[in-house]
């Protein structure tokens, strides 16, 4: 029902995800055009992503997930005129039968809409809590939001939001760096709670401490660079 | 009267100033990058104009032995070597990050 009101990009960065992407893709397609990045795969998730019906495009060499988060926005904004994007772990950690939820979101007004796994969070492993919950307190305190998670990937943005941004982070600190924008923009914005599924392979691929670490850096870069 | 190796300390440090202001114009640089190396550069000026202050503070004669100004001018090279460096990385990276998206999009 929604990709008839809007055309809506399901943006997808993944790197080495042959064992979950085909599955992924398939629950996302009832909802927009989905488009995978495929971050320099060594396995082959550009073939089982293209399975379910996905638009794949493939990274010559590995760039991080922010680099292919923006290269997917930037495709479904010029090549395919989508006016509201979806972003989505490529790891099956993110439920997508929420999707039909943030675009009503954005249908309300909102200029962006963040996936929260901090206000359904008994699953989440304790590390996880403390390290998410440390960052979202610094990043709010910099940026000047009221976020309960910033670090999730889970999230939707308008097409005029995304072109008001200046992304330039490649890896994980993408994240912060939506919120940094979203503070400085003074967009609205709101959370939605999720669902995180944390089973043996959303915990392999998720963040560790270092990235963390680099993560709070990188944010008071890019508040410096704003 | 300031002594050689300081003047030859100034004029580096303002002639990379200069370039650095030029990077960052051409945003090569980004403000964090500029202010960095504003900040090393800018504090070797100041050191060099007033060496017989802060010899004074520290109680130590800066420029005083060969060594010293021997250790200096290397430091200085150093520097000089580093920004190089860093200036290459960073215009490496942007032409990287431009051709990586040109293929991944002429792939489609």
């Amino acid at each position: 029902m929604e990709k008839m009101k809007h055309n809506i990009g399901i943006v997808i960065p993944a790197f080495n995800e042959s064992r979950v992407i085909r599955d992924v893709v398939a629950a996302c397609v009832q909802y927009g055009i989905v488009i995978v990045i495929d971050d320099g795969s060594t396995d082959n998730t550009f073939e089982m992503a293209k399975i379910p019906g996905a638009i794949v495009l493939k990274h010559p060499i590995n760039m991080g997930v922010g680099f292919a988060t923006v290269t997917g926005t930037i495709y479904a904004i010029e090549s395919l005129n989508c006016d509201i994007i979806i972003n989505i772990d490529a790891d099956g950690q993110h439920p997508p039968e929420i999707i039909p939820q943030f675009i009503q979101k954005i249908e309300e007004g909102y200029d962006f809409v963040f996936g929260s796994r901090m206000q359904n969070n008994e699953d989440m492993p304790l590390i996880k809590k403390i390290g998410n919950s440390v960052i979202t307190y610094f990043n709010n305190l910099i940026f000047r939001t009221k976020l309960s998670d910033t670090q999730t990937g889970f999230r939707a943005f308008t097409q005029s939001a995304f072109r008001q941004m200046q992304m330039k982070s490649d890896g994980y600190s993408i994240c912060s760096e939506f919120a940094c924008e979203v503070g400085r923009l003074k967009l609205k914005y709101c959370e939605i709670p999720i669902k995180a599924i944390y089973d043996d392979w959303t915990k392999i691929k998720g963040t560790n401490l270092f990235h963390g670490i680099r993560i709070m850096y990188d944010s008071v870069l890019i508040k410096v660079n704003r | 009267m300031i002594p050689f190796p300081q003047i030859l300390a100034i004029g580096i440090a303002i002639i990379i100033l200069y370039y650095s202001h030029l990077l960052f114009k051409k945003k090569v640089f980004n403000k964090f990058d500029f202010a960095l190396w504003m900040i090393i550069w800018g504090s070797l000026i100041i050191i060099s104009l007033f060496s017989s202050f802060i010899a004074s503070l520290s109680n130590s004669i800066i420029f005083y032995r060969l060594l010293d100004i021997l250790l200096v001018i290397s430091i200085i090279i150093l520097f000089s070597v580093i920004f190089r460096l860093y200036k290459k990385t960073n215009e490496n990276e942007i032409k990287i990050k431009e051709l990586v998206r040109k293929i991944t999009y002429f792939q489609d």
